[in-house]
Formats: C-alpha cells, structure tokens, sequence
C-alpha cells in the first residue's frame, strides 16, 4: 500500500527543499546529487517522499548521515546510482558495472551497504 | 528472438547493486533475506565462528581465480550492555513521536539502522511485540473517543463519518512511516515467522478489533453503515454529497474486511428498496418514454457511482437491482400504457430503451405479444377502413399506399429497435398473414390497381429507382396474400389494357414486373402475361407487313393510317366481339386486313373488338377545328351527326347496332365531354332521350382526349372481373375434389374437406367446396355410400 497521490503531492509541496540530497558517509565524506537519482535507493526514496517528519528532511538540503557506510563504498554505490539512472530509460543493453567499478576486495562491504540501502 | 532479448536487458537494467553484486543470491521480494553477518561493526553474541566462515565460503564461491581470507577479529568487539535497551526505548520513543505527531527530532536513518541492529541481534520477536503493544493502545485510545461520545449515537448526527475519516487517515499515515523506519523488520522477523503479520495488516487487525469490537455491541459498525446508505440515497434524490468521504469510507471499509460481507448486502437491500419505491410512484406519473429515460439514467448513475466510490464488482449487483424494480415488476403496465403509442409516433430509441432493458430482466415474450397485437389491430384498421360503403372508395384507394407506409414503419422497428430478432420478423408474418385475409380479394385488387396506377405514364414524378423500390415493397406484401388469383386476374385486365392503349411508361418496368410475378406466383402466370407482350410485338411487324402489303396493292381508296393489335384468345382477357356497324372505309380495312392474315396464318381465325379500339378524327366545329381522340362507340356515333344535328338514342342504337349499355355509356361520355347536349339532366338516359350536337364547342387544347372512358375501370368492370374469378375458383374446386377422389377412390367428408383446403391456393369456404360437391354428385362424378352418409365414392 502506499498513501495516495494527494498526502505525496502535499509533502513535497509544504517542504521548501532544494531537489539535492547529500549524503554523508562515516569518514565525513559528502556526497551531493539530485533526488531524482538517489531513489534509486529504497531506504533514501521512502526518506524523501514520507509524509512524516524527520530530521534530515527538515532543513532545506536533505542531509542523510549513513553512520554505517565508509566513503570509497558510497563513492561506488552514488556511481551506481547515475549508472543506472543513465540506462534505465535508453534502449543500449547497459555495460557490466560490476566489471568496471567494483574492486573485488570491497564486494562484501559493498553487498551489504546495498542491503541496508535497499537498491 | 528480439522481443525476449529487449526483455531480459530490462531486467538486467534494473538490477540493483546487491544482484549486481551477488549473481547467486536472488534479490527479490518474496524470497526470505538471510541475516548478513557483520564483522566490523557489530558481532553475532553467538555465533562468532560461523560467521567468518560463513563469510569465507561465500566469498569463494564469488570470483573464480581470487581467493580471499578473511581473517576472524583477534579481540571480539563488545557491545554495550545497554545497547539493547537502550534501543528498544529510542524505538520505542520514536513511535510514540509518530502517533502523537511529534516529528523532526529523531533522524530517520539512526532509527533504522537500530532497528537493523535489533533485527541482526535476533531481537526481532522483541520489538515486534513492544511495537504491537504501543500500536493496541494507541488505536484503542482513538477509538475510545468515539465509543465515549454519546451524541454519536444519534441517527441525524453527521459527525461520525468525518471522524472515522479523520481516523483513517491517521492511521494509514502512521503506519506508514512506521513500516518505513521497520522496514527491516517486516522484511526479515516477519517473513521468517509465518503466523507473524505484515506491520501493516498488524495495524489493520487491531484497527478493526477496536472499531468493530465484536464482544461488545458494535454500534459503530452499524451506524457506520447506516450513515453510507443515507449520503448514498440523498445523492440518488440529486443532492450533492461528499464524495472524497465516501470513498475513503469504503476503502477503509475494504480494508477491514466486512465490504462484502456487511456493507454490500445492505446497499443492495436498500438499493432494491429504493428502486422499488420510485418505480411503484414514477410508473404512475410519466409517460412511458420519460420512464424508460428515467431507468437507463438510473442506470447510469450506478454505473458512475460504482466507478467513483463503490467498488466495480457492486456494479452488477445493483444494475439487477434497477431492473428487477423498476422493469421485471412493471412489465405489463409499461406495454399496456405506451407501447402502442411508442409504435405509432415511431420513437426509434425509446423502443431500442425498451428492448435492451426487457431483454436483460427476460421480459421479451410480453414484448412479442404486444408486438403482435399492435401489427394486428393497427393492420386490421387500415384494411377495414373501406368497409363502410360511404367513404369506401376513398379509403380503398389509400389502402395501399397505407399498408406500404406501415410495413416499412414495422421494418425499421425491428432492424433498429429490436436488432433484427427473428422471432419478431415471424410475428410481423403471423400478424399481416391474418389481417390482410380478414377482407377477402380486396387487398388483392387494390395492389394490382396500385401497380398498375405505378406503371402507367401518369405516374412520372418518381424515379426509376423508386419505381422499383415501391413495386419490391409492394410484392413484399403480397406475399402475405392467400388469393393470389385475385390479383393476378386484376393485373392481367390491367395490364392487356396498358398495353393496347399504349398507356404503359416504361416497358423496363414492365418487364421487372413480370419477374417479380414469375417469382411469387410462379412461372405459368408469368409466361402467360409475357405471351401478351410477344403479341404486341407480333402485331407491329405485321402492321408492316401489312401497310407494304397495301401499298403494292395499289389500292384505291380513302387512306387512313391504320395499326392492328393481334391478341390471341388465351392470354388476354377476354373481351365483347360483338360486331357493330362500323364506318365503310373502316370495315373496308378490316376485310382486307382479315384476308391478308389469313392468308398468312391458315386456319386461324379472327375476331374483332370494337370495344377496345380507338381513333383520331379530324372535327369542324364552327369554333375551331379540332382533333378529338375517341374510342370507336364515340367515333361511330359522332359520325352520325355529320348527317344531321339531332338524334334520339332508338335511332343511334338502330343505325350503330352497339349494345344498349355500352351506347348508353358511350352517350354519357360524349356529354361529358361538352360535344353532345342532352335534354335531361344526370346520369338518365332513356330510349327516347335526344341528343343535340353543340355547336358551341370549344377547347384550349387542339387535340382532346375523349376517350378517357376506356381507360378508368368502372364498378361495372371490377364486378365483372371478381364474378370471372368466382367463377374460376369454382372450377379449381371442381377439378380438386375429383381429382383427389380419384387418387383415393373412397373418402369421408371430413377427410376431403381437409385435403381440399390444403390443395388450393386461394382460402376457399367449406361452404364453397360443399356446394361443389352436391354439385358433382348431381353430375354423377361422385356418390355417397348407402350406409353411410359422410362417405364418398369415386364414380368412374
């Protein structure tokens, strides 16, 4: 279920917010780009369109400490994010990502900071 | 192929990073998550060996060449001993944020990253629990109010719906960003444990506990539903009702299980209700088409009802409802109080109404009753119309052109009212094969004058087309005729006198005619009619022959132009041949003709019909000189008068030696036409009645038509023609009953009745085939048996 298209259209009306969320991985590294494209994540999607309040909605830039993350993960992780936002509308059969972005020594923290993320 | 491969690139597209990352290991949402092991941060209690191998095994399975050690933590990271508790409660807190609206304060991300931990602690039973705990108390205390309130128990208190809405959304809203910041609860706690609920069905379970409240008298549920049913029946009177309401109502509704249970049943009970009501009180009030508009807006209106705020499976439920009410209960007073009207004034759509909506309810056999008996009467009427002799010609002459208009309206209600059924189109021939034989041979004659009216040059005015689609219609009639003698005694005289006059307009026409005649009266009757035509034409090339004949000749004498009509004695009708005095250089061309033809055709011989003849005489009058085209009566007669100006009818009669009825019309006629004057006044005309040539005639036209009298059937001629078919049928009777007795040699009464009746085309009367019985035993072709009186034998 989800709310219907009335309590959506409502939160992002009353939130004056940039279309920029930023993302701030354990070692202090932020991470800026557009919602649009962070949705791709389904922890980050269901943050910015909850009808609720939360702490890091309520300042005009969305700010998501990821406690949890290290930052050469996210890097690869907000890499995925534009990779996929890039082939998901185009006809070309999409490059293997995996091939060229993921190091194989950072699979296991990867797999599980795509876990939590939900993406 | 193309199609499959665009398909797997989509799925590959869409892959999220942890299918990207784990091609063994399906992501998707149904399948249940194993709890990862987590080294660095936070370590299973338990299980610390097993998870580092759990670690490496998978690792290993990753990529094939690289082999990866993972090497266990020398020192085991501790957790705090608080940290479950004191998560709990910082759970815990946050929802009670939720629920009371509090917000901005917690960070979403911790929150769900301590319900992570929770979760990969095996606490997961734990905060499930708790949470249904906090969320039982908190919907309870919502509810609580409107148990409390009083003043909610009231009928005309309109505040419950608002608040339940209010409710509703609240709770909806709540349990949302509770699965939110949950999310990895639901996903792992609750799909391991298989008695254990979604959160978000765990919300709608205790939602309904306190709402419904099923140990206690749950006067929520049914007021609730009470409050639906009124705003529903105030929209149903034309008042305007909050329709967001309703539709968030019902969707609660559904959500809490009782829509079809509950709820429907009622809204279909009270819709039943209501349409009843209304039924019984508008049936009274409108007409007929106003009513059937009523229910197909009705209809409608559920219809739209359903789609805004109902559900669409309802829809049919009430579309029965409707109909069951308002049609099925008031079939035969809708088809006694406006079908006949709604047939004469043809409302095409009103009926299309009609028939869809009685067909759904089942109803279509009092329709095709009432059907019936409209084409009847209203048939019968139009055919009796004449029955009274005052008015009866002038009815009779629109008879046809009545039954035309009415078979065609009858058409077009069935191809676009009643789609074509079939069964209709029989009744259509039940009903006319009954009226139009209820006024025996009338019908027959009056299409026959009707078609030959169509055929003459009189009728310019229409198309060839329409020509041939008013005489199709025609015949589409008369098919339904049982005497089909009748007519075609009428159109042959008709027909025979089209042509010698040469009156007919087009010989196309004529000849489609025929076919249609070969086609319902068979092929005898057309080629007889054909015969005649093949006469005429026979005769024009004998008039050549003929006029050569007399130019070779060199015949001395007065040098008329002359044209002779051959009929051979069969085909045609049969005509008076008796002979009258006719002028000499007339009877001179006669003789000489009958010789040449006999010359010709040996054996045959001929026999002349004055009747019939016309010709064109040059007259002097002191006004003018004039052309006056006359039958040969006319033309003998007025020849006298070159003699002298006066004449009584005895001497005319005596010298022309024409018939005294035949002279007698013939007089009238030339007095009608203003060339002879008459002492008497009317239509009197005794032997000793005198005629005066006038002297006064005058005419704007130069060439006048005097011979009108032949063309115009008389009463005298129909009479005569309907005795010659009472007369043939007698025969036809005749020839059936010895016919049929000689096939069977001995019979009873009943039993040749019968066969009879079925053996001859017309509708005899018994009475009829009675007397020619009698008759016929008169005449020693049958005897009855001594014992038995209704037995008869075949005489030899």
């Amino acid at each position: 279920m989800s709310l219907s298209d009335d309590e959506e259209a409502a939160a992002n009306a009353n939130s004056k917010q940039s279309k920029y969320v930023k993302l701030i991985s354990s070692d202090g590294f932020e991470f800026t780009l557009e919602k649009e494209i962070a949705c791709a994540s389904g922890f980050i999607n269901s943050l910015i369109h909850s009808a609720s309040k939360w702490e890091e909605t309520q300042q005009p830039l969305t700010t998501l400490h990821l406690k949890n993350i290290k930052s050469d993960i996210l890097e690869i992780i907000v890499k995925y994010f534009y990779f996929k936002h890039k082939y998901d509308k185009s006809e070309q059969d999409p490059p293997d990502f995996g091939a060229t972005h993921i190091p194989p020594s950072k699979v296991v923290q990867l797999l599980m900071a795509a876990h939590y993320l939900d993406c | 192929s193309r199609t499959s491969l665009d398909v797997s690139s989509q799925c590959s597209k869409k892959r999220k990073l942890s299918a990207i990352l784990s091609p063994d290991s399906e992501h998707d949402q149904g399948v249940e998550h194993q709890p990862l092991p987590k080294r660095r941060k936070m370590q299973r209690v338990s299980s610390g060996n097993k998870a580092s191998s759990a670690a490496s095994r998978r690792n290993s399975k990753k990529k094939q060449v690289k082999k990866m050690v993972i090497k266990k933590f020398r020192v085991q990271p501790k957790l705090s001993q608080t940290f479950e508790k004191d998560t709990v409660d910082k759970l815990m807190g946050a929802i009670r944020d939720i629920h009371a609206k509090r917000g901005g304060e917690c960070s979403f991300e911790e929150l769900y990253r301590s319900c992570q931990s929770l979760c990969t602690l095996n606490k997961g039973k734990l905060i499930y629990d708790k949470l249904y705990d906090l969320c039982d108390k908190h919907i309870e205390a919502m509810i609580g109010s409107l148990h409390g309130d009083e003043a909610l128990h009231e009928d005309d208190n309109n505040n419950l719906l608002p608040r339940l809405q209010d409710i509703w959304m609240n709770h909806r809203s709540e349990m949302h960003a509770i699965r939110q910041v949950f999310l990895m609860l639901d996903r792992t706690y609750v799909r391991q444990e298989t008695e254990c609920k979604s959160l978000w069905k765990m919300g709608i379970v205790l939602l309904k506990k306190h709402i419904l409240q099923t140990d206690k008298n749950s006067f929520i549920e049914v007021k609730l539903i009470f409050h639906i049913l009124r705003l529903i029946e105030l929209e149903r009177n034309g008042e305007e009702i909050d329709k967001v309401l309703v539709k968030n109502i019902i969707i609660m509704i559904a959500h809490l299980n009782i829509y079809k249970s509950k709820f429907e049943k009622e809204l279909v009970a009270n819709t039943n209700e209501y349409y009843l009501n209304e039924g019984n009180t508008l049936i009274q009030q409108l007409t007929i088409p106003d009513y059937l508009n009523q229910v197909m807006k009705r209809l409608d209106d559920e219809h739209k009802r359903c789609i805004q705020y109902l559900d669409h499976k309802t829809q049919r439920h009430l579309s029965i409802a409707i109909e069951q009410q308002m049609i099925h209960n008031h079939v035969d007073k809708i088809l006694e109080k406006g079908f006949n009207a709604m047939c004469d004034q043809l409302l095409i759509n009103d009926l299309r109404h009609l028939y869809a909506l009685f067909k759904s309810v089942n109803a279509l056999a009092p329709l095709k009753e009432y059907f019936y008996e409209y084409s009847k009467q209203r048939g019968l009427h139009i055919v009796n119309a004449g029955i009274d002799t005052q008015t009866q010609s002038k009815q009779d002459k629109e008879m046809v052109v009545k039954l035309l208009k009415f078979k065609q309206s009858l058409d077009s209600i069935i191809s676009q009212s009643f789609q074509r059924h079939g069964d209709f189109r029989k009744i259509i021939r039940k009903s006319w094969e009954y009226f139009i034989n209820q006024r025996e041979n009338k019908p027959a004659e009056l299409m026959a004058k009707f078609v030959d009216f169509q055929l003459q040059t009189g009728a310019r005015g229409t198309s060839e087309q329409e020509l041939e689609e008013t005489l199709d219609r025609v015949m589409d009639i008369f098919r339904f005729v049982n005497g089909k003698d009748v007519f075609q005694a009428f159109y042959k005289k008709d027909l025979a006198k089209r042509l010698l006059l040469n009156t007919s307009a087009s010989e196309d026409a004529e000849k489609n005619m025929i076919n249609r005649i070969r086609k319902e009266c068979g092929q005898t009757v057309a080629s007889n009619l054909e015969n005649m035509f093949k006469d005429v034409d026979i005769s024009q090339d004998l008039n050549e022959k003929f006029r050569l004949h007399l130019e070779k000749q060199e015949h001395v004498g007065n040098h008329i132009d002359f044209k002779i009509q051959v009929l051979t004695s069969g085909c045609w009708p049969t005509y008076n041949t008796d002979v009258i005095d006719l002028p000499p250089v007339i009877a001179d061309h006669l003789q000489l003709f009958s010789s040449f033809y006999v010359r010709i055709n040996s054996g045959r011989k001929l026999s002349w019909t004055s009747s019939l003849s016309h010709c064109v005489m040059a007259a002097n009058f002191p006004k003018g000189r004039k052309e006056l085209v006359l039958s040969a009566f006319q033309a003998c007669v007025l020849l006298l008068f070159n003699q002298t100006n006066k004449m009584k009818f005895k001497a005319i009669h005596s010298l022309t030696k024409i018939s005294k009825s035949e002279l007698r019309k013939t007089m009238l006629s030339l007095v009608k036409a203003n060339i002879l004057l008459k002492k008497t006044k009317g239509m009197e005309c005794s032997d000793d009645e005198e005629f005066k040539l006038n002297a006064k005639y005058e005419n704007r036209l130069r060439r006048v038509k005097v011979n009108q009298i032949q063309i115009i059937e008389t009463k005298q001629e129909v009479v005569k023609t309907s005795q010659k078919i009472y007369q043939d049928r007698q025969y036809q009777i005749d020839a059936c009953v010895v016919r049929v007795m000689k096939a069977r040699k001995q019979l009873l009464h009943q039993q040749l009745m019968a066969e009879c009746l079925k053996q001859l085309k017309f509708d005899a009367q018994p009475r009829q085939i009675k007397k020619r019985i009698e008759v016929l035993i008169e005449n020693e072709y049958l005897e009855r048996d001594a014992k038995n009186n209704t037995l008869y034998h075949y005489k030899a």
